[in-house]
């Protein structure tokens, strides 16, 4: 008999991320790690955010209701962030 | 329809697989490596030539090009070394393209073509960035607009004015081609085609991306047979460790990701010494801050001493698992103080939390802060099953393992994993399956999706000998209507059905 055969299923979702941090005018750089499994995000000028190059990891979606700052803050100003400021 | 063609490119297993889904037409393929978020995969050149061709449903005068770049390595010169070129059938209009200078360059025809318009710098070197490209094809009106990194106001807008038909006398694409051009290894990922024509998306969408839901249970409508099994396990495993238990503490292993998805039936604790008290043991998401346990997602039945050998902690109601998520192991006791050796590693990054006596149960949260982290804690397998563990593999395995029947109307159905981002905006979902027949004989079937109340199918199609993918795009809800929820997703089912 021949077999219909079923490999793989899958559904592919097309999203755009929610909590999504926007840095002000005046930030110079920040530093963020999030959960879940995720490392870190780092922000530059104005508000262009980038992504960690050596990480890989997304520059700017933050999945948590409380993101920590992670490693060195070398400029001004630190950001808490927070589900009610992004 | 608006939407065109969308390719996420995370769950191929083979580059042929690319010229067996969403497009039209694959010339030489390039290669799959590290996606845009750190997990999955995205499409990288490796040289001249690689192309990926989709035909469109209509003539399209405005095109709306969304995706993700990386480009690695210092950026010079102004070679042409991808572009997105817009087609009336095989004749190019207008393409825009990918320069190694890190500009994105508007350009008549082809990707030599007379230049447009310029986007300077709109990428730096070793970057991800997504870009919205909205071109306008026109011989007197064309334009072509950015949006970056998600940007709600225009990054990048040409004069208004633009010729961009350069190939016919037609104001519109019906065919997009994406072509590399150089071996820059440079990155293509979450790319989204659609149409300014009804229904959404037809606009702006803002920074997309797409998110792989894998099978993670069977469901009642379960007809199909699994080859070779359904079982399957995951968890830690190596040279033997061992650790202290005390009361009132719960013991974490490090985090453990199946290959596949199915449900949990029990866990398994290869003790090298009999041990007095009771003992639960429970799985957790690593859902906390920074991947730590988070979410209690099962507890198993108590055990009674452990003797020296393996002891099963068996869950009534199964645990769907997937591997798109990580998992932790836990284990709590009411004896005072016991040494329990396991036979397996017990890893490294393991965490303890206490204050959690054993009369209380398992935390439904675990705490955010463990109280120690370090190289003691559980080492044990989780046993898992179901035919939906033959569909779930991450990256497809073809005759590795699958379902099948040769019945009429046979169908399967599985529960799906839950939405693991938290979602602003669901573009859509597109449903797919990596099927053939075994043999042959002529075989049919389709792809089945229910949500809610309602099902709804894909093309019958006549299946081939080779896998192919079957897909369908949703817009909205087909239980609803309308615009896809979290809820609505969550309650997703997919599956396959022989329909000949």
């Amino acid at each position: 008999m021949t077999d219909l055969r079923s490999s793989q299923d899958a559904v592919e979702v097309w999203v755009v991320d929610t909590d999504r941090l926007v840095v002000s005018q005046a930030t110079a750089e920040v530093w963020v790690r999030w959960a879940p499994g995720t490392t870190m995000i780092v922000s530059q000028a104005v508000s262009e955010l980038w992504l960690d190059a050596a990480s890989g990891v997304t520059r700017f979606v933050i999945s948590q209701a409380v993101a920590e700052v992670w490693g060195a803050i070398p400029t001004t100003k630190v950001f808490w962030l927070s589900s009610q400021t992004i | 329809m608006s939407w065109i063609v969308g390719d996420g490119f995370d769950y191929y297993g083979l580059l042929a697989d690319l010229a067996r889904s969403v497009w039209d037409s694959v010339t030489t393929a390039g290669t799959f490596t590290t996606g845009r978020f750190g997990t999955g995969q995205s499409w990288s050149s490796t040289g001249t030539g690689l192309q990926l061709i989709k035909n469109f449903p209509a003539n399209e005068s405005t095109v709306f090009l969304v995706f993700a770049w990386y480009r690695p390595g210092a950026l010079s010169g102004t070679t042409a070394e991808a572009a997105f070129i817009l087609r009336d059938a095989g004749t190019a209009q207008c393409s825009v393209v990918m320069e190694s200078s890190g500009n994105i360059v508007l350009k008549s025809g082809i990707q030599t073509g007379t230049v447009l318009a310029t986007y300077t710098a709109a990428f730096p070197q070793d970057v991800w960035c997504h870009f919205q490209v909205k071109v306008v094809i026109s011989n007197t009106a064309g334009s072509m607009t950015v949006r970056k990194n998600g940007q709600t106001s225009d990054t990048y807008a040409s004069a208004t004015n633009l010729n961009t038909r350069g190939g016919t006398a037609n104001n519109y694409a019906n065919c997009m081609l994406v072509g590399t051009f150089t071996a820059s290894a440079d990155r293509l990922d979450d790319v989204l085609v659609y149409s300014a024509t009804a229904p959404a998306p037809n606009d702006w969408v803002g920074d997309t991306r797409a998110i792989l839901l894998p099978p993670n249970a069977d469901t009642a409508q379960k007809q199909m047979v699994f080859t070779p099994t359904d079982t399957q396990t995951f968890g830690t495993g190596g040279a033997a460790g061992a650790m202290t238990l005390v009361t009132g503490t719960v013991w974490f292993t490090s985090t453990n990701a199946p290959t596949r998805g199915g449900s949990i039936s029990k866990i398994t604790y290869p003790s090298l010494s009999a041990v007095t008290g009771h003992f639960k043991m429970a799985v957790y998401l690593n859902d906390g801050t920074g991947g730590l346990p988070g979410t209690l997602l099962g507890v198993s039945a108590e055990v009674t001493n452990i003797p020296a050998s393996n002891t099963d902690f068996t869950f009534a109601t199964p645990i769907p698992v997937s591997p798109v998520r990580g998992y932790y192991f836990a284990i709590m006791t009411d004896a005072a103080s016991i040494s329990l050796r396991s036979t397996v590693s017990i890893g490294i990054n393991c965490y303890s939390a206490t204050g959690f006596p054993y009369a209380g149960g398992f935390p439904s949260t675990a705490p955010a802060t463990p109280t120690n982290q370090g190289t003691t804690g559980v080492g044990a397998t989780a046993t898992f099953s179901g035919n939906c563990s033959t569909v779930s593999e991450l990256l497809a395995n073809g005759d590795t393992d699958y379902v099948s029947s040769a019945n009429v109307n046979d169908m399967d159905l599985y529960d799906l994993e839950s939405v693991w981002v938290n979602p602003l905006t669901i573009i859509g979902v597109v449903s797919k399956l990596y099927v053939k027949k075994s043999d042959a004989g002529a075989r049919s079937g389709q792809l089945v999706l229910k949500s809610g109340a309602t099902t709804v199918t894909g093309t019958d199609t006549v299946l081939a000998s080779t896998y192919t993918y079957l897909s369908r795009v949703d817009t909205t809800d087909p239980n609803t209507g309308v615009a896809w929820t979290v809820s609505g997703l969550n309650a997703l089912q997919l599956g396959q059905k022989v329909t000949a």
